[in-house]
């Protein structure tokens, strides 16, 4: 692939800052259960993003995932205010490290819907239980089945 | 320094500067370079390269990822420009492939590639089917599975919107001539038409020649033919040449050991352009073949979108044979062993397979020839009667008496004689020439003389047609003549 054409490279500055303006218009919906992302935090987790697809070995073009994370974890009673932002980035790292476990038997809204429910039931809002104990045994028991 | 004007940069995109296995990319590399599109321009197209991705991954994926892994990411990406390569590769020149990159936008023409990579499917598709219709009957199994189990499978797994550049076939049977830079439908388009060029050459042949050419090939080099990777129409052209070169009728492929020698004898007599010369006008004989459509031989493309990709005729095919015999046959020719370029068959016909039986000494009896003598005058056309001749004369004798009969008039003389191998007709210039090859000796050569006077009009019109044969006949024909010849007349 030629260099102009690299779809790994980080995204320029003007792409950037369209995804932190989308990620800080998600503080409406988000607001209402005393939760918000600033510009920084923002910009922090489209870096987290990155990393985890890079460690990963995904490409994804939008950052609707980050979205829906936000839209589905928002109203989640075990996120404080003060660990908002990095309890997101860590969802996210875990939901692309989800997607590769579950060898991508789960569309994204299926995997968050899955991801919310252990997060408040199961894990109680332990992002090391839901990733090493209750969303492993679940990939473990998907791959299973199939 | 002046900019140079949109003419003068026009000229300068070069279509033999661009990688039409990767055109897109290249043309729009030269384009940048050239100054004929900005770095605005560029970011439009990659812009418009990732809104392409984005919705391919989403058909992809159906909708319900959004992220996908690198590789498929990758063969994605590949696939796009490979449909945007087969749309931009069809305009004649660059320049208007450039402007329809920037006038229309790359969903549009990536979705223009996406129909003629259908054609081309659909195309190469019947294109297979003409061809299994026509297969060759050997046993070759990288040759039959290729047929019946790969090409099916590449058909029912190709996949034109996520993976058009994967050409996934496991195709083991090797073409004469391979173009490994083409991939995806394109190359088993060429690969499947390629092979139809091999094939029809091949089917010139009955299946017995091919067959038993073959199995002498097995042998000579000790493998096992029906499961070695070997290339068929390369074993049989290849034969074919050295067949024609030794006096053999068109259709034979089978060389005998006494051919062998006189190969031999013949091509160690010349030197390397000698060489050359001889089997090249074996392979202008190839080309000619007659009864045969040109069309088999010589794919021209019907379609816009198939003239980036030609197809190598008959006539590339036997140049590129040359190129590959002659080094081996030097070294042959070096070593005294030719038989490792020359295949002799074991079930070669009779002995120097005379297109006539000249060797046995059985006259036909009287009542016989003339029989023979009333049916030749009854026909009125020459080569009917030139093959009443060559079927029914059983010795030379009978053969010299049937031409003194004064049976035949003018060009059927010509008809006949074309109708000789190398073998015949140095016999018959044996006893035509028979003082000048006593006084000339080894010196004895086929050249014409001037005023010389013939007691028979079949010597005059011998004299003339050998005449005016090839030189590397002729030169056949001399070394036949200084070989010892066994005739019983």
């Amino acid at each position: 692939m030629k260099s102009w054409l690299d779809i790994y490279k980080p995204g320029n500055y003007a792409v950037e800052r369209l995804y932190r303006n989308e990620i800080l218009q998600s503080n409406q919906q988000s607001r209402q259960y005393g939760l918000e992302l600033t510009p920084l935090q923002a910009m922090e987790l489209l870096q987290t993003r990155r990393r985890a697809l890079k460690s990963q070995g995904r490409l994804e073009l939008g950052i609707e995932v980050i979205k829906k994370m936000i839209a589905a974890f928002c109203s989640s009673p075990y996120i404080h205010p003060h660990e908002y932002a990095g309890t997101l980035g860590e969802l996210v790292e875990i939901f692309y490290y989800m997607k590769n476990e579950t060898r991508e038997r789960l569309g994204d809204d299926e995997l968050i819907t899955v991801m919310r429910e252990l997060f408040d039931s199961q894990s109680r809002g332990s992002l090391e239980l839901l990733r090493d104990r209750d969303l492993d045994r679940y990939a473990r028991e998907l791959r299973d089945r199939q | 320094m002046n900019r140079p004007s949109d003419l003068e940069k026009h000229r300068y995109l070069d279509k033999r500067r661009l990688d039409s296995h990767h055109f897109t990319l290249s043309l729009l590399q030269n384009a940048h370079r050239l100054g004929l599109i900005d770095k605005a321009g560029m970011d439009s197209i990659q812009s418009q390269v990732m809104d392409l991705l984005a919705a391919a991954i989403r058909l992809y994926t159906r909708g319900e990822s959004t992220s996908v892994k690198n590789e498929t990411a990758q063969g994605i990406m590949l696939s796009l420009f490979y449909a945007m390569d087969a749309c931009l590769r069809s305009p004649g020149h660059p320049d208007e492939a450039l402007e329809q990159l920037q006038a229309r936008g790359l969903a549009s023409i990536h979705s223009q590639g996406l129909a003629i990579l259908e054609s081309c499917l659909l195309d190469t598709r019947r294109i297979y089917e003409n061809l299994l219709q026509q297969r060759l009957k050997v046993a070759n199994l990288a040759y039959q599975s290729t047929l019946e189990e790969a090409l099916p499978d590449f058909f029912n797994h190709y996949d034109v919107r996520f993976a058009a550049h994967e050409t996934m076939a496991s195709i083991d049977y090797p073409l004469f001539l391979d173009d490994m830079k083409v991939s995806g439908v394109f190359y088993i388009r060429k690969y499947l038409q390629t092979l139809t060029v091999e094939n029809s050459f091949c089917r010139r042949y009955s299946t017995k020649e091919v067959k038993n050419l073959l199995t002498a090939y097995g042998r000579t080099y000790r493998i096992n033919i029906n499961e070695a990777l070997i290339n068929i129409f390369e074993i049989v052209a290849t034969n074919a040449m050295f067949s024609l070169l030794a006096g053999n009728p068109a259709q034979q492929l089978s060389i005998s050991k006494a051919q062998l020698e006189s190969l031999y004898q013949v091509l160690s007599a010349a030197d390397e352009s000698g060489r050359l010369e001889m089997l090249g006008a074996q392979a202008e004989l190839l080309l000619v073949w007659p009864g045969a459509s040109q069309d088999d031989y010589n794919l021209t493309p019907d379609e816009p979108w198939a003239a980036p990709v030609p197809v190598p005729g008959l006539k590339q095919l036997l140049e590129h044979l040359l190129t590959l015999i002659m080094p081996r046959l030097n070294r042959a020719l070096e070593f005294g062993n030719l038989e490792n370029v020359v295949i002799v068959s074991s079930k070669a016909a009779a002995p120097d397979a005379p297109r006539i039986v000249f060797n046995a000494g059985i006259k036909m009896d009287d009542d016989s020839f003339r029989e023979l003598i009333g049916d030749i005058m009854a026909c009125r056309d020459g080569a009917q009667k030139a093959a009443l001749i060559t079927g029914r004369s059983q010795s030379l004798a009978d053969f010299i008496d049937i031409l003194e009969a004064d049976c035949l008039f003018e060009g059927e003389y010509q008809a006949l004689y074309a109708r000789l191998g190398e073998m015949e007709l140095a016999l018959l210039a044996r006893i035509l020439f028979v003082e000048e090859i006593r006084s000339d000796g080894e010196g004895f050569c086929l050249r014409p003389e001037a005023g010389q006077a013939f007691d028979y009009p079949w010597q005059a019109e011998l004299s003339f047609f050998l005449q005016n044969l090839p030189a590397h006949r002729i030169k056949l024909i001399e070394h036949l003549i200084h070989s010892s010849l066994e005739t019983e007349i």
